[in-house]
């Protein structure tokens, strides 16, 4: 135990929307947020690095970054310890670097709506994707002016898109529509069958679809250890964990999108809905969610017998917690954000 | 009970705010849209559709459209889309309700009229209700659509005012005064919006909710405290022309009346009079000397004169008259809310809705009901009698809790909890209901909810006060008990009412209320012991068994779960939670046909507990009603699994009977 953890911070008038620790630099946090809770005005992205300051006391350095637009995502860069690439609510993917004070060093903005979700990839490190709920999803890199490619991964909002940790070009998406979907980027291919296809915009053929809720999803994630198992959460109030590996990738994807998913467990407890899910970093089976009950939540996904599946309560925040995600660094510790402005870190 | 699996059913709200936000808005704008694309994509053939050859605007339709008048091309410098100026038409020169067309009539003016104008400073962006200072290339984001009934709102009137000054190009200035008035309509779906997302939470007794800042400025923002003004949310000044929803209602109601007498010639009608033939008088004067369409605009601006003064001279008092209404309106819709707030009275009632041509309501009590005795047989009767029962006599506690119950079994936890709370009011102290208010409130995931519900079984249990008493004598009810310390407070007490027994019988009713606590607290094993306990007391009990069976479906254990199912229908075969519940278990042990087959057996016999000829219109609206979403998501989740695409999308358009055609073609 290096340094104790717990920490709070506050960035008044702004409500949280996503947070990120740095792969880089043990300490440093990102949060993307909004003001008015993101219905109208600014975004701001800060920068925290909290480290040993002068006599070992624990010093706060705090970095902001102003946009036109609210921020509601924000991913570091894998490849460029300085660098990170937010998603905001006029659509546009921005690029920063800490070194660079005020503006972006880079931007795109095709999507025609909302981005909600960016991502970088961890084993290819010079892509990331964006996800928007103008049903797209799209693979970027910070070196061109355009987008590489572009997904219409749903036909209705995609909350979140991530990059599987196992395989380079697998995604995973999902949506209003209640659908986890996994897509894989080497054999890109159009779904056939007639009612749900247009023209002009075709939808792209998933490998797998999971049917996972009637209702929306708003989160998933990937872990780390056990390839193919995702976890979704969403407006049902319930995290859910799904076997994935009947998965069938490359050519035979585009043979044959699947339909399935093995639900492994639920983890039942939410009294809102489920905005975040997180995967522990450091071990296979332990999962942080966020949610709109304001309690911030870790459970055991393979409990012992008869033990609980909720392992610990975070209780303090006082308004909606959105997202939440663990030290990579030291075991943990999680950090959790909210729309009460206030980052907290604690060891769980 | 399928415990946390209905968490997530439509019947019990929005669950996600925000997410119940922002579909609400999607949806309203799809329909909008839908409606007034149509009309835009074939301007010029739609103009004479049939459906609106007979109405008096087809005159008007024929002066603005392309050809041989060639009206638009010599008046408009602007280019603005004329169709749906056409369909939006009709309402005027018709007044009456029944003739007027759906919400959306509203919404192309406005639409239109605001491509005519730079864009406006703010508009509501359709989803996550946020409000973007940035126009959007790709769409042109129209305000929301207005209840039917604001046609005749100053909104509308000054819109049509715009429009006729912007025809006539007069000075800008004009044009501005009417830009604030015309902004109203974007915080009044912002309102309705937030005031959605506050009736959402509105059951959520925990204290952070209470003084949530963000559900705060919800309420506001509900309330008309707060606008959003740019980029800004602010106070609103003093005043605001449409106060809150139901003033809005309101307002527009009393303009209605006034202007169905009143206004004697709505421009595009005395166009259509004028024009063809033209006024004996303006023949006379104007006709040699002018050119057609010279005339055309002098016309347009006498009537817009005309119609500017009227409205000019007739709305200003109207306005402050409604103003006053409003006012009064507003203080009356806060006292209500404070109202629903504090006693627990009236709101549920007027919220329970009963099924409309119910058969049962004619004549005397059925035969059938009488035959029962009034305790428990509820087996064969139907929905539609218990809820005859409970109109016929609306105090009766004993008609609505098994009205309640029925509901439950039903698998429509909302209408159950409805019922539930209207029986509690009527009589505090009814045990059963406090019980089954209990379940209800597991099942819909409110923990707090069902933890309070048992407390007050506990509280007005009279058999076991002096258990009670001593329990509380020893554990001192302390204000600042958290969740978890109510919680275990409530099960010791419990424990020692069942201890307090001497004669060793079981009281199954305290089992079912500890095996509730447990479910809620995720002990599974003890819950299932509990209610196995119940069992041995009441063997004939199908719920019980479904309870048990639910209690072990949700430990993983599905397949056990399916024998109590089977015995639960076995002995009450029309109970389609259980039969639901045994679908859910069937796709959890991945047998889609199987569970296809169960669901669509439960959604038969929902529908079938339905009036039979609801009105022929509200066919779609009846039914959607009466068939719990719940049901269809899961029977689209087989569909998918089942590689049955087609199905699937008749789940989504929730069509029972193309669905059971369907069902057995490969």
């Amino acid at each position: 135990m290096n340094r104790p953890p717990p920490l709070n911070f506050q960035t008044p008038g702004f409500a949280h929307y996503g947070l990120a620790w740095s792969p880089f630099h043990e300490g440093r946090l990102a949060t993307a947020s909004a003001a008015n809770y993101g219905l109208v005005g600014n975004g701001r992205l800060h920068l925290t690095s909290v480290g040993p300051g002068p006599g070992g006391a624990p010093s706060l350095v705090l970095n902001k970054y102003d946009t036109q637009d609210a921020l509601y995502d924000v991913a570091w860069s894998e490849i460029h310890e300085n660098q990170l690439v937010t998603a905001s609510g006029d659509g546009s993917i921005k690029l920063w670097d800490m070194m660079i004070n005020d503006l972006p060093i880079r931007a795109w903005h095709e999507h025609s709506r909302e981005a909600f979700s960016v991502d970088w990839s961890n084993l290819k490190k010079d892509v990331f994707i964006s996800s928007s709920w103008d049903g797209t999803v799209k693979l970027w890199s910070p070196d061109r002016p355009r987008s590489i490619t572009t997904l219409q991964a749903h036909t209705s909002c995609v909350y979140q898109a991530l990059f599987s940790p196992h395989q380079p070009d697998v995604i995973a998406t999902c949506s209003t529509d209640g659908t986890l979907k996994i897509f894989d980027l080497r054999a890109p291919a159009y779904a056939q069958g007639p009612a749900n296809n247009s023209f002009t915009q075709p939808l792209s053929a998933a490998a797998l679809t999971v049917p996972a809720s009637g209702t929306e999803i708003l989160s998933l994630d990937w872990n780390k250890y056990r390839p193919f198992t995702l976890a979704s959460g969403g407006v049902d109030k319930i995290a859910r964990i799904w076997d994935c590996r009947m998965v069938k990738l490359g050519a035979e994807a585009a043979q044959a999108p699947g339909v399935g998913g093995v639900c492994e467990s639920q983890l039942v407890g939410h009294e809102w809905a489920v905005r975040k899910v997180q995967w522990c970093p450091h071990r296979p089976d332990l999962l942080a969610t966020a949610s709109y009950d304001m309690t911030c939540r870790v459970w055991a996904t393979a409990p012992a017998p008869e033990a609980s599946k909720l392992v610990y309560i975070h209780d303090p925040h006082t308004e909606f917690v959105v997202g939440c995600a663990w030290s990579l660094f030291e075991e943990g510790v999680l950090g959790t954000c909210s729309w009460d402005c206030k980052v907290n870190v604690f060891r769980m | 009970m399928a415990l946390p699996m209905l968490a997530g059913s439509a019947d019990c709200g929005p669950l996600n705010p925000l997410q119940g936000l922002s579909k609400e808005l999607d949806r309203d704008r799809g329909l909008q849209q839908d409606q007034f694309r149509a009309p835009r994509a074939g301007s010029s053939k739609q103009a004479f559709r049939s459906q609106y050859a007979a109405a008096p605007d087809h005159d008007a339709a024929r002066f603005f459209a392309p050809g041989p008048a060639a009206g638009p091309s010599s008046l408009g410098a602007a280019p603005y889309d004329l169709s749906a100026l056409h369909t939006a038409l009709p309402p005027l020169a018709a007044q009456s309700p029944a003739q007027s067309p759906p919400a959306s009539a509203a919404a192309p003016w406005a639409a239109d009229f605001m491509q005519l104008q730079p864009p406006p400073a703010q508009i509501l962006h359709s989803h996550g209700f946020r409000a973007d200072a940035e126009p959007q290339a790709t769409q042109s984001r129209p305000p929301a659509p207005l209840d039917a009934g604001v046609l005749n709102s100053p909104l509308q009137a000054q819109q049509w005012e715009r429009a006729f000054q912007v025809h006539e190009e007069q000075p800008a200035a004009a044009v501005q005064e009417q830009r604030p008035a015309a902004r109203g309509d974007d915080p009044d779906d912002l309102a309705r919006a937030a005031a959605s997302l506050i009736d959402a939470v509105r059951h959520e007794q925990n204290p952070k909710f209470q003084n949530s800042a963000f559900l705060g400025l919800m309420k506001q923002l509900r309330d008309r405290e707060v606008v959003i003004e740019g980029n800004q949310v602010v106070p609103t000044e003093g005043t605001i022309p449409v106060a809150s929803s139901w003033a809005a209602d309101f307002q527009a109601d009393v303009k209605g009346k006034g202007r169905a007498v009143e206004l004697p010639a709505p421009p595009p009608l005395s166009v259509d009079h004028h024009h063809p033939g033209g006024t004996p008088e303006q023949q006379i004067g104007d006709a040699p000397a002018m050119h057609a369409a010279e005339e055309i605009d002098e016309y347009l601006r006498q009537e817009n004169d005309a119609y500017i003064n009227y409205w000019h001279t007739a709305a200003p008092p109207q306005s402050t008259e409604a103003a006053h209404g409003t006012e009064s309106w507003d203080r009356l819709q806060r006292d209500w809310d404070r109202f629903e707030a504090t006693a627990t009275g009236i709101r549920p009632m007027a919220h329970y809705q009963f099924q409309a041509n119910n058969p049962y309501l004619l004549g005397e009590t059925s035969r059938h009901h009488m035959m029962h005795a009034p305790e428990r047989n509820t087996m064969y009767d139907s929905v539609l009698e218990m809820e005859a029962a409970a109109q016929r006599s609306p105090t009766d506690a004993h008609a609505w809790f098994q009205l309640g119950v029925k509901q439950q079994e039903n698998e429509r936890e909302g209408k159950a909890v409805q019922a539930l709370r209207r029986a509690l009011e009527l009589e505090p102290a009814h045990l059963p209901s406090w019980l089954a208010l209990a379940i209800s409130h597991t099942n819909e995931g409110n923990r707090q909810g069902a933890c309070e519900a048992i407390r007050e079984w506990v509280g007005h249990n009279a058999r076991y006060g002096a258990a009670v008493g001593a329990h509380r004598a020893q554990h001192p009810e302390r204000g600042d008990m958290g969740q978890a310390d109510r919680f275990n407070d409530t099960i010791a007490c419990l424990i020692a009412m069942a201890r307090s027994d001497a004669s060793g019988a079981i009281d199954a009713d305290i089992q079912i209320a500890l095996a509730v606590l447990m479910n809620t607290n995720e002990e599974y094993e003890k819950a299932k012991d509990c209610f196995t306990t119940a069992l041995a007391v009441r063997p004939e009990d199908w719920q019980l068994y479904n309870r048990v069976g639910a209690t072990l479906a949700n430990s993983g254990r599905p397949g056990e779960a399916l024998d109590y199912y089977y015995r639960a229908l076995e002995l009450n075969p029309a109970y389609i939670r259980a039969r639901f519940n045994l679908g859910i278990s069937c796709i959890n042990l991945r047998r889609y046909e199987e569970a296809s087959q169960h669901i669509l057996d439960a959604l038969s016999l929902q529908e079938s507990d339905r009036v039979g000829d609801a009105g022929a219109g509200e066919g779609g609206d009846d039914r959607r009603g009466i068939t719990s979403s719940a049901l269809w998501d899961s029977l689209k989740t087989c569909c998918l699994h089942l590689g049955r695409l087609d199905l699937a999308t008749l789940c989504d358009r929730r069509d029972l009977d193309a669905f059971r055609l369907n069902f057995h073609l490969r």
